[in-house]
């Protein structure tokens, strides 16, 4: 099996538009994958997204780095709040092929399929589909001021719910 | 799999194959929108921000991924990257062989 089964929470991006300044928090998932020694990953939602990166953790991050920019770029791009909105949820939308993926992937690991080293450090998390959200508002005022540490990413491996 | 594709052949394919989808160059990327899905890929080192610019190499990935969230058909994406289909499939069932289900070979 080269197909693995990922959980972000707590992803969160501050972005500065023409006319707007929004924040974006996500939770969500990706596929992590070793095709002949190369190691992607791939966004089940956002299902717009897919990188290559060094080892799964190298995917990873760079998936995250992908995700950011695509959000600066979409705000660029938008005269008003409302259309950021739209596009962001466009590119969040559901990959349905990776899904299916990530779903058989976790298949696997139902089965009692070995994990491989380099995941057994991630926690282990319940999944459930309705913690798959991603929210844009606006930023207000108050949230300028450093609270980034208040928030914190985090990966984990599904288990069922 | 390291095969790669100019990011310029990617626009021309959604160009023919997706003339609907409607397509920006930012700064950090190309984005893409064709009903509910938005995807992107890159738009090369340094590339300014018009189509007709972009240059450098994606992989081919990335294509099959765009292809998809875009709806742009198989025989649309062999066309521009004649075999990159079939190659695909060939990575996709190898990992049944790391699980031992190939015939042994002699």
């Amino acid at each position: 099996m080269a197909d693995y089964p990922i959980l972000f929470s707590g992803f969160r991006h501050v972005v500065k538009g023409p006319s707007f300044e929004a924040v974006i928090t996500a939770n969500g998932r990706t596929l992590i994958s070793e095709e002949d020694g190369e190691w992607w990953c791939s966004g089940v939602e956002p299902g717009g997204i897919i990188v290559e990166g060094e080892g799964p953790s190298g995917a990873f991050e760079k998936f995250g780095a992908a995700f950011r920019h695509a959000l600066e770029d979409i705000a660029e791009g938008a005269k008003t709040f409302a259309v950021f909105e739209t596009e962001v949820c466009a590119l969040f939308n559901t990959d349905p092929n990776d899904a299916r993926r990530w779903e058989a992937a976790l298949g696997h690991f139902q089965k009692g399929a070995e994990i491989p080293e380099q995941f057994r450090n991630l926690p282990r998390k319940v999944w459930n589909e309705s913690d798959i959200e991603v929210e844009v508002r606006p930023l207000e005022k108050l949230e300028k001021a450093p609270m980034e540490a208040a928030v914190r990413e985090e990966r984990s491996l599904p288990l069922a719910a | 799999m390291g095969l790669k594709v100019e990011i310029s052949d990617i626009v021309h394919m959604i160009r023919e194959c997706a003339p609907d989808a409607t397509m920006r160059v930012a700064t950090h990327s190309i984005l893409v929108k064709r009903g509910e899905h938005c995807t992107r890929f890159s738009k090369g080192e340094g590339a300014p921000k018009t189509p007709d610019s972009a240059r450098g190499q994606e992989h081919a990935r990335v294509v099959r991924k765009v292809a998809e969230l875009l709806a742009i058909s198989p025989a649309c994406v062999n066309h521009h990257f004649p075999g990159l289909l079939e190659c695909e499939a060939e990575v996709a069932a190898a990992p049944k062989a790391r699980d031992g289900n190939r015939p042994k070979e002699r």
